[in-house]
């Protein structure tokens, strides 16, 4: 009787481990709609269960915050994002989202005795987050909170602190965050594009993945 | 029909290009500027870039740009022109186990070591970069005696000095560059690290006549080699998410003609090759203060050795080996007295804002004005690069530069700059007569469609 019923509350944990698992859809406001995988596209709702495999999609001034596990994800206006992944095994939290177009804010909060391994991922980037804020676009990222290591496909990185932004053109290797501070501080009077004259890459440098990781 | 052929040929090859996608544009420049220096004035030039970014497949892109200016200038033609840049880029990554990265790169290109203040120029050659995640390795080769000298600022030897007075001289000297250059991107606390050589050889006398070796008869009118070789270190990187530093160190060595002393000679003197060795070394501190007006705040120390036996800039040297940095191009500092890195202690102040910031929307949201004050040290007695210095005055102070200067983008393809410079010199530094303040004024207008 005893081992029943040990093994009924294991299996209640499980089943209360597995839904802790699921991205649900929190908030959102403006044109928002999801595909359920295999699916056609329907419009939100509160606290819908995203699956993997599941797609997101927000129309001009809407917006929607999904949670999965201890990350709370803000999906801006014209973003499409798919969830890829949902795992949770060993005191390891795993969660990767595919963000096809758009921008999004991501925070991660740290958890206890729980690793969480958040990846962000699109057709030109991946984002690979534990504990902390951040903007990321795929070829840009602004840091709120903690530390990113921001690296490009072949795994030239920069460490990114809280306040600092950097941006990575193709296959370049991350801007310092110097270089995102001098856009903004200096004006340029030439109005010449940048790279005509000193032999930019072209389309070859368009390809490519990013991956940002925080400590 | 052949025309007809080859007219289908070239409207494919376009439609091609046009699948892949290219950009082109104008861009043109006016650049007018007012210095009291002494045989310069009041110069307009007007300057139309045409430029084109053209894909062509997966890993090749060509890069041209064409420049034509109308000078009143009395240096230079009142037309003249260059092809700025004209070259194809290819980038190869391998993005399996072991990433990497290469590029290389063939014809007209920009290219410059770490600092800027050695090399930063056209050239006309190769180059090559290994990216790997932990490092940057760049080779480059290049030839600039087939640049426009009107564009160039090379002039490192008396014949560089005397072609670039020569109107019937087209062409920039005629050198050959190589560079190796090695970054490693956050090596410690973030800290990067650049390693660079940079090798210049004066391939001068390849083409025409040059004062060779042993000659024992000054002669003003004609000049030898210099060929030098820099190595240099710096680390960049940033103190705080707000304050970051710059820091290098640049050996330099070479040869240069000197016409000294010598007693196997039957005059007494003649034309010997001396060795050089000099430094330059430079540090600076940039704060960033964005909540303020998006306002910079900077310090610039820069020194570079000079020879204190020399009595001119250029081929100076009397007596021994030289000990006098000589840059091959490289940037400047100060707006009214711009000496180049050699036999200076300069210290930059500066500062900027963009004071209409917060007007989001603003015509004058771009805008940035800002200040610098440089005062400028001989680092040891001998020649500057600068005319007008006592050469035979001791190392000390030689004058203040202040500038201030305001910046405006209001619209993308539309550019305004503006800056006054003062250069209050130091009589005792100056020869008789050469020590009047300069009084400078740049105005330049961008503007592209």
């Amino acid at each position: 009787m005893k081992k029943i019923l040990i093994l009924t509350i294991l299996f209640l944990l499980a089943i209360l481990t597995f839904a802790q698992e699921q991205a649900v859809l929190r908030e959102f406001s403006g044109k928002v709609e999801v595909m359920p995988p295999g699916k056609n596209w329907e419009p939100a709702a509160r606290n819908l269960v995203l699956p993997p495999g599941a797609v997101i999609s927000t129309g001009f001034n809407s917006f929607a915050t999904i949670q999965a596990g201890s990350a709370t994800i803000q999906v801006k206006p014209l973003t499409r994002m798919a969830v890829a992944e949902l795992v949770k095994a060993q005191g390891e939290q795993k969660t990767s989202l595919d963000l096809k177009v758009g921008r999004v804010r991501a925070k991660v909060e740290k958890v206890e005795g729980l690793e969480h391994d958040f990846t962000l991922k699109s057709p030109v980037s991946t984002a690979a987050v534990r504990g902390t804020e951040f903007d990321f676009s795929g070829t840009g990222l602004r840091v709120w909170e903690g530390i990113v290591r921001y690296a490009n496909a072949i795994g030239q990185s920069r460490t990114i602190v809280q306040g600092e932004s950097s941006s990575i053109t193709g296959l370049e290797a991350p801007a310092s965050p110097e270089e995102a501070a001098v856009a903004t501080s200096k004006t340029e009077i030439s109005t010449r594009p940048m790279g005509a004259a000193e032999g930019a890459g072209g389309k070859a440098s368009l390809t490519g993945s990013i991956k940002v990781t925080v400590k | 029909m052949k025309q007809k052929t080859i007219l289908l040929i070239v409207l494919l090859a376009l439609l091609e290009w046009a699948l892949y996608g290219f950009d082109f544009g104008v861009n043109i420049e006016n650049n007018s500027s007012y210095s009291s220096k002494e045989g310069e004035g009041f110069i307009q030039e007007n300057t139309a870039h045409l430029w084109l970014n053209l894909p062509m497949g997966d890993f090749w892109v060509l890069n041209a740009s064409l420049m034509g200016s109308f000078s009143n200038d009395s240096d230079k033609p009142v037309l003249y022109g260059d092809i700025e840049t004209l070259s194809l880029k290819g980038t190869f990554p391998h993005l399996e186990n072991g990433a990497n990265l290469f590029s290389l790169e063939m014809g007209r290109f920009f290219h410059k070591e770490f600092s800027g203040f050695v090399f930063a120029h056209r050239m006309d050659g190769l180059r090559m970069e290994f990216g790997y995640p932990f490092s940057t390795l760049q080779l480059a080769f290049g030839y600039t005696g087939l640049l426009n000298k009107h564009y160039t600022s090379l002039v490192m030897s008396k014949l560089d000095a005397l072609d670039d007075l020569d109107k019937d001289v087209l062409f920039a000297p005629k050198r050959l560059i190589g560079t190796l250059s090695w970054n490693i991107p956050e090596l410690f606390a973030r800290q990067n690290v650049n390693f660079s050589i940079l090798v210049n050889e004066d391939l001068r006398h390849l083409f025409e006549d040059v004062i060779k070796e042993g000659k024992e008869v000054f002669d003003p009118s004609s000049g030898g080699l210099v060929d030098t070789q820099y190595f240099g270190v710096g680390l960049d990187g940033p103190i705080t998410s707000s304050l970051f530093y710059n820091a290098f160190f640049y050996l330099g060595t070479g040869r240069i003609l000197t016409f000294v002393p010598d007693s196997q000679s039957n005059t007494g003197e003649a034309y010997l090759y001396k060795n050089i060795l000099a430094g330059l070394g430079g540090v600076s501190f940039r704060y960033y203060l964005q909540e303020f007006f998006q306002s910079v705040a900077s310090v610039q120390i820069l020194y570079a050795t000079g020879d204190s036996d020399s009595i001119s800039y250029i081929e100076g040297n009397t007596s021994g080996g030289s000990s006098q940095f000589i840059p091959v191009s490289g940037q400047t500092l100060g707006t009214a007295f711009t000496p180049k890195a050699s036999n200076i202690l300069a210290v930059e102040l500066g500062y900027s804002l963009k004071p209409f910031s917060s007007a989001k929307g603003s015509i004058l949201e771009s805008l940035q004005a800002g200040a610098k004050l440089t005062p400028f040290f001989k680092a040891s007695k001998g020649a500057m690069s600068e005319g007008g210095i006592d050469p035979s005055a001791s190392a000390g102070y030689v004058g203040t530069d202040v500038a201030v200067y305001g910046n405006l983008r209001p619209f993308s393809d539309l550019g305004l700059g503006l800056a006054l410079g003062f250069f209050l010199p130091n009589g005792s530094a100056f020869l008789p007569g050469k020590d009047d303040p300069i009084v400078y004024g740049q105005f330049v207008f961008s503007f592209s469609f």
